[in-house]
């Protein structure tokens, strides 16, 4: 039965580590880019829900805080003053959701949660071999714009824009031991869209590269896993959508496009890629021929 | 505050501190000054209490102050490095060392000599690491009495080391 997109959602985050979760809190706010409101309070419930089961350090003692607030904080002397004065002053302008920005924020969430639900959608077993993929594709898909898929002309792989991506992808994929090269081929106009996010735990290690080009936006994500054992095994229900197997430079991808979104994801024993976004079948092809040997 | 914003905001504390302060940990990786962020992040909706009663989402109000002051806290941390910097080279002329250096403890001396003694409690506190909170509870003050303190304590130590 398909999963509604806040269960597949949370189903994604629970995969990830608590310090994994407390990465991407912290890589959101040092990125000073507008909040994800509902995925921080995602984050935020399952880190919740294991401390409660498993605390790794003392619980905070509510009671005790409120005490400690109106003893040494709410106090007459700390009229008009603050600890950590806030540089924004329109405070009452916080909080408030405008409906474009919850559509927004909602695409932002879709867009980073989505290859990692292509990952768990895989069945893998000890010799890799993955059967069905399908996912149920978020609710807020149906609201997007469609794409007029075209042909791509050829962008010269050697064009400066397009090796200096190569070579920020590639550094950082050398400083966190990713063996697979990075791509060569970018769709024309490709900028980065933010820094690149690395998120490491004891048993993998997650690349998450987001580039936009033309006003869309794709990812490139590599989790690279220390064990080959460690890497999850699950099943979705396979819809409607067709699933193709794209051999290319020795490696097997497995491709789904819908309207506007495409998905690629390869396997090996302790690497999981995934490229997704807004792009065409070919330029995903071309994308993955890309990638050396 | 009145009986029911006083009312509100204990409620609003109840529900909201735990998630909050698990939020400036993430952060902070500190428990003490995620803590005190947490704090005066509800010291902020006290003061705008009126407004928040009839504010749309307090929740999300309550995360976006505590991000402005998460991101305020580390604005703070960059400034008080580069002043101890400062401060070190500065007394560099005033404090010679045995070997024509000047240690850290000279700097702690020369704060000593030069504060009062409750400017010196706060001071010699903040530089052990404490937030304004374990200073409050450690000398029964309230976190603004320990504020206050500490910004005259820097005014003094900067209006007395020679021009740079």
């Amino acid at each position: 039965m398909p999963m509604d997109g806040k269960t597949q959602a949370c189903g994604f985050l629970e995969q990830l580590s608590t310090e994994q979760l407390r990465e991407l809190l912290r890589t959101g706010l040092e990125s000073m880019e507008d909040g994800d409101e509902e995925q921080t309070f995602r984050i935020l419930e399952v880190i919740e829900k294991r401390e409660r089961n498993n605390p790794s350090g003392p619980s905070v003692d509510v009671g005790q805080a409120w005490e400690d607030f109106q003893k040494y904080f709410n106090t007459p002397d700390g009229a008009g003053r603050s600890l950590y004065p806030m540089r924004d002053s329109n405070l009452t302008a916080f909080g408030q959701k405008q409906d474009g920005l919850s559509e927004r924020k909602q695409r932002r969430l879709v867009k980073r949660l989505l290859p990692f639900a292509a990952v768990v959608a895989v069945v893998l077993s000890s010799m890799v071999a993955a059967q069905a993929m399908g996912m149920d594709v978020f609710g807020a898909l149906a609201r997007w714009t469609d794409e007029t898929f075209h042909f791509v002309t050829g962008t010269d792989a050697a064009a400066p824009e397009v090796e200096n991506l190569r070579q920020a992808v590639q550094g950082a994929f050398d400083g966190c031991g990713v063996t697979i090269p990075a791509p060569a081929w970018y769709p024309p106009g490709t900028v980065l869209a933010r820094d690149i996010k690395i998120a490491e735990d004891s048993e993998n290690l997650v690349v998450l590269c987001e580039f936009v080009y033309d006003q869309k936006t794709f990812s490139i994500t590599v989790q690279q896993y220390y064990s080959d054992d460690r890497i999850p095994g699950y099943t979705f229900e396979k819809d409607a959508l067709n699933v193709e197997e794209y051999p290319s430079n020795g490696r097997l991808f497995y491709i789904v496009s819908n309207l506007s979104e495409s998905y690629a994801v390869y396997l090996s024993e302790q690497t999981v890629v995934i490229i997704n976004g807004k792009l065409s079948s070919d330029m995903l092809k071309q994308i993955i021929d890309s990638i050396g040997e | 505050m009145l009986p029911e914003q006083a009312a509100f905001l204990h409620t609003l504390y109840d529900a909201n501190f735990a998630w909050l302060y698990d939020y400036a940990v993430s952060a902070l990786k500190d428990r003490a000054a995620a803590e005190e962020i947490t704090q005066d992040t509800f010291f902020t909706a006290a003061q705008k209490i009126d407004e928040l009663i009839e504010h749309p989402n307090p929740k999300g109000f309550l995360m976006e102050v505590m991000k402005n002051k998460i991101h305020e806290y580390w604005r703070q941390w960059n400034r008080n490095i580069k002043w101890l910097v400062s401060l070190e080279e500065g007394l560099l002329a005033k404090i010679p060392g045995p070997s024509g250096l000047v240690s850290f403890s000279g700097v702690l001396e020369f704060a000593r000599e030069t504060l009062s003694e409750k400017e010196w409690a706060v001071f010699s506190q903040f530089f052990q690491g404490n937030t304004h909170g374990e200073i409050a509870r450690k000398l029964d003050i309230t976190v603004w009495t320990s504020q206050k303190r500490l910004e005259r304590a820097r005014a003094k130590l900067e209006n007395a080391l020679p021009e740079r």
